[in-house]
């Protein structure tokens, strides 16, 4: 019996440390190290996620398949939708990190960060992933990643009922990794949504959210550019 | 799962699937129709008739942000004895969340509403009859122009009847228009030869004490500003139909703007563009006019002929 309850306390223990682990807070970029010569500063993408619906809180199977019903023909819209000149943010980056006097090379593959191996090490401020064996591929000695989780449109749920009009969505974080010590130099999470302007409900082309997602586009590659323009 | 309990969600499935599709649809109902023209000569000699609306007042509302409107995620426990009775609480939750909806949306407008309160004096007396008389005078489109009464009927001249609602910014430094037009040609009162929503959104004015700016002299830099935006809608609108429109002949791009002093974007197609004014189509076939300026999205501040 003891030995039950002991590993019953432990389950939920490990349950509720998930809990405990603390987000990555966000790192102002220090403009000063960003213009130092010395170093060899490595811009790279995650691969670009598929333009898609999102329907967070239809927390049940059936709750989902009938969200996914009701906004099929959404989501099909949504798929045709393009990227524009998004892959081309990390040459935009690049380019405002080139003028401040950086050696700066563009990471022409998208970059996956899931197939790195965890860092042993945990801590403030410390990258999850390993990065380091990145220093010698790359040659450089800091890695600024953008990564896009998110792109599309979502609307939330509770149950089977949608709780609010789909709205065009960019989620997604940019930080520099110093490659010697593993540490973010900066951190930068972006979510940006945009509701339609009047309706949004005129399928099949669904111009009032369409809109929206070329708005969040261009906000979201804004945010990931404010910090280098200064 | 038993084989009943399968065959009982089956048929939930079906009810409900339905039902979320219609709530879903409920809030975007109304989509504006829009129509593009056939190529009419509307010259300079042309004489045309602007029906006043219905309604005497003209109507102003507060420029409103719904990108935070929603009710956000939330688990439900429905009260579920059977099938039925799941099915009566999901439609009664149905109907709850509907409603709080359309209150926070009530909300936001009113909220958004309260930027005009020093103008309340102003706009309760300024009527349809005062800003379209002021908006004949600033149209340059056609030769005579005159006002009429909203119980006129399209006849021997061009004939446009519009339902004008203005916006004021929450800075309060622009006034933007949404005017929907109809245009009837000559001797054909059946059918509009043109119908559209014109956009125009003024430039941001710069003074520091801007309720007093709008509102000294009874409300006269606030009637003017409105009529002149009334009177370029209708310019749009009658170059428009005279120059047919060219519906998807131009790349999309989106175009940037300052609405008031905020950014906005607008995707849609280049229709005309000079030093100060930017006039594109919008994905809903719209026509939009907005100051130019700078921008990363679109050069849209480089001067030149339209095209």
């Amino acid at each position: 019996m003891k030995v039950r309850i002991a590993f019953a306390v432990a389950a939920i223990a490990v349950f509720l440390g998930g809990c405990a682990s603390n987000p990555q807070q966000a790192i102002q970029l220090d403009q000063n190290a960003l213009a130092s010569k010395t170093s060899r500063m490595g811009v790279a993408m995650t691969a670009l996620p598929k333009v898609d619906t999102q329907f967070p809180g239809a927390g049940c199977l059936l709750c989902y398949a009938a969200a996914s019903v009701a906004n099929t023909s959404l989501t099909t819209h949504a798929q045709t939708l393009p990227y524009e000149d998004l892959p081309k943010l990390k040459n935009d980056v690049a380019d405002l990190i080139r003028k401040k006097g950086t050696d700066v090379t563009v990471i022409a593959e998208d970059l996956n960060v899931d197939a790195l191996s965890d860092y042993g090490t945990k801590g403030p401020n410390i990258a999850k992933k390993d990065f380091s064996a990145l220093q010698k591929k790359y040659k450089v000695d800091r890695l600024l990643v953008i990564e896009i989780a998110s792109l599309g449109f979502v609307r939330t749920y509770s149950a089977y009922i949608p709780t609010s009009d789909p709205k065009g969505v960019l989620q997604g974080t940019g930080y520099i990794v110093n490659l010697n010590s593993n540490t973010y130099e900066w951190y930068l999470p972006v979510n940006i949504s945009k509701s339609a302007d009047k309706n949004w409900d005129e399928p099949p082309k669904f111009p009032g959210l369409t809109n929206a997602y070329f708005q969040v586009l261009e906000l979201g590659k804004d945010a990931f550019l404010q910090p280098f323009s200064k | 799962m038993t084989l009943r309990s399968l065959k009982t969600a089956c048929l939930l499935a079906c009810a409900i699937t339905p039902m979320v599709v219609t709530l879903g649809a409920k809030a975007g109902n109304d989509v504006e129709q829009v129509q593009q023209a056939a190529r009419l000569p509307v010259t300079k000699d042309s004489s045309w008739s602007l029906r006043l609306p219905e309604d005497e007042k003209v109507t102003y509302r507060g420029v409103v942000n719904l990108d935070e409107a929603g009710m956000g995620t939330g688990s439900m426990m429905y009260p579920a004895p059977n099938a039925a009775g799941l099915l009566a609480a999901v439609i009664t939750h149905g109907f709850i969340v509907d409603a709080q909806k359309k209150a926070q949306k009530d909300k936001l407008q009113a909220e958004a509403d309260k930027v005009l309160l020093p103008y309340q004096a102003v706009l309760s007396e300024y009527k349809h009859i005062d800003l379209m008389q002021r908006a004949l005078e600033k149209a340059s489109t056609g030769g005579s122009k005159k006002l009429v009464a909203f119980s006129e009927k399209p006849g021997a001249d061009w004939f446009v009847e519009s339902r004008p609602v203005f916006l004021v910014t929450q800075d309060q430094s622009a006034i933007i228009l949404d005017n929907a037009i109809s245009i009837y040609a000559p001797g054909a009162p059946a059918a509009a030869a043109y119908q559209n929503v014109v956009r125009v959104v003024a430039k941001a004015r710069e003074e520091t004490d801007l309720a007093s700016f709008w509102t000294a002299n009874q409300g006269e830099k606030l009637k003017e500003e409105s009529a002149r935006l009334f009177a370029d809608s209708l310019d749009i609108a009658f170059g428009e139909l005279a120059t047919g429109s060219s519906k998807d002949n131009n790349a999309h791009k989106t175009v940037r703007y300052l609405e008031g002093n905020v950014e906005k974007m607008e995707r849609g197609e280049l229709v005309s563009q000079n030093c100060s004014r930017v006039v594109i189509r919008t994905l809903r076939g719209w026509l939009m006019s907005v100051p130019a300026r700078r921008s990363a999205a679109t050069a849209v501040d480089e001067c030149g002929s339209a095209k």
